[in-house]
């Protein structure tokens, strides 16, 4: 293709006439900075979120389930740490796009990047978990998120199904030693009757306790009690919402504080 | 005052640097490249000669401007291939496509660096088979005939492409032989003897 002699001079011309500058390089380096920083924050939530899965899959309470009935598909759904897992894959996700588009990040295959994402971030993320991070992540978001018992912690709303059997909740007041008011995730109270249990651990129920109950739902707002299950750690500070409601007038006395 | 003598035998890089505190100096770089990326641009797209000449001065603008984002562990060209081949795509919805197709012009060396690659046989008519060939790269998939132009007509090494076409090495080298593998099925379609 044939071009003008002095297409340079020209173009030099147009540079200085409109005075054009080449940008300044900071501003190249703040981009470059927003893009590391914000793949690195990524990696870091990513790992966060592997701690998370570790800490929900240690207490899946998978020998329950089957006394708890459920479809198989909704125990699976509630032994996998779907929101834990979700949340990885797009922060991993985050950083793999974060990385190619840093200077040199083209020159790693996608596959390079991803295996080293993920390595570093179970391997972060296990040690995270070691730490702790699990426990207050879960503690975080069930205090803060308000989906929390639909999207992020299902065992929640499994475990709050009282026409199906299960009820799980907060212990507000003792009516009687076998005779309780609960608070729902709901803010509903029902009224617990411990009849059927041999087992004499209930006794240790304590005000504010977060409990989970198998037996049947005698009317609307009283549950018969069969089995008291051991306490399930995550959702804990979701249920600790309701911790400052104030106590049902009436049956509130010989509570153990 | 610019010693013009001086400047023309400094690297890319060098005046790079110099253009950065004197502006003037910008016009090696341009007389460096212009003839080469209008070729590249005439290769890679289908656009008017007059398009095409508008679409080269935004690229050197694009690289006046950017002129501070250059990192030295590049090759010059290649960051100068890379902005051109993006702004080739940007651009290229917007402009007018000529009738005819891309331009690719051979010049009887890389002629001869494409027979010897692809094994075809050298007692060929040598016109003949430059003019099936221009034609079977012009109408390859995109992404095949940029690799090719590249390696073939550019004369630019895996690194290079791996640079410009912004992918690793590893994948170039799958496209590289994909690419061949397509421009072979076309030779004999067309009857070249390899």
């Amino acid at each position: 293709m044939p071009l003008e002699n002095n297409f340079g001079e020209e173009l030099l011309h147009k540079i200085k006439d409109e005075k054009i500058q080449p940008k300044p390089r900071w501003q190249f380096l703040l981009k470059n900075y927003f893009v590391w920083g914000l793949g690195i924050f990524s990696l870091l939530l990513g790992t966060i979120a592997v701690s998370l899965i570790f800490y929900m899959l240690r207490y899946n309470d998978a020998d329950i389930y089957d006394r708890a009935g459920g479809h198989l598909w909704e125990k699976l759904l509630l032994i996998i740490p779907f929101f834990g897992i979700i949340c990885l894959t797009i922060f991993i996700l985050i950083v793999l796009y974060n990385f190619k588009h840093t200077k040199k990040g083209y020159r790693y295959s996608s596959f390079i990047i991803l295996s080293a994402v993920v390595s570093f971030s179970v391997i972060l993320g296990v040690f995270f978990y070691a730490v702790g991070m699990g426990e207050v992540t879960d503690n975080i978001l069930g205090k803060n998120v308000p989906f929390y018992d639909r999207i992020i912690n299902p065992r929640v709303g499994f475990w709050s199904q009282p026409e199906n059997g299960r009820l799980m909740g907060l212990i507000k007041a003792q009516a009687s030693p076998r005779e309780y008011t609960l608070i729902d995730r709901n803010k509903k109270e029902w009224k617990v009757l411990i009849k059927e249990v041999e087992d004499i651990s209930y006794n240790s129920l304590e005000l504010n306790q977060l409990v989970r109950f198998l037996g049947k739902a005698q009317s609307e707002n009283e549950f018969i009690v069969v089995e008291i299950l051991p306490n399930m750690p995550s959702g804990r500070e979701f249920f600790g919402r309701f911790k400052n409601m104030p106590s049902p007038p009436g049956p509130g006395q010989g509570i153990k504080r | 005052m610019i010693n013009f003598e001086q400047a023309e035998k400094l690297s890319d890089e060098e005046i790079v640097k110099l253009t950065l505190d004197n502006q003037d100096y910008f016009l090696f770089i341009i007389n460096r490249y212009k003839v080469k990326l209008l070729n590249f641009i005439g290769r890679i797209t289908n656009v008017k000669a007059e398009d095409a000449e508008d679409l080269l001065q935004e690229i050197f603008l694009k690289i006046y401007l950017n002129l501070n984002d250059f990192d030295c562990d590049l090759k010059f060209s290649s960051w100068v291939y890379a902005i051109a081949r993006h702004q080739v795509i940007s651009s290229h919805r917007k402009l007018q496509a000529r009738a005819e197709g891309h331009v690719i012009e051979m010049e009887d060396k890389k002629f001869q660096n494409l027979i010897s690659d692809f094994d075809m046989q050298k007692n060929v008519d040598a016109e003949f088979t430059k003019e099936k060939i221009m034609k079977i790269l012009d109408n390859l998939g995109d992404k095949y005939r940029e690799i090719l132009i590249l390696k073939f007509l550019e004369e630019k090494n895996y690194q290079e492409i791996s640079d410009i076409i912004k992918r690793p090495v590893g994948t170039v080298g799958s496209i590289m032989n994909k690419a061949k593998k397509e421009f072979q099925k076309e030779l004999k379609k067309q009857g070249v003897k390899l």
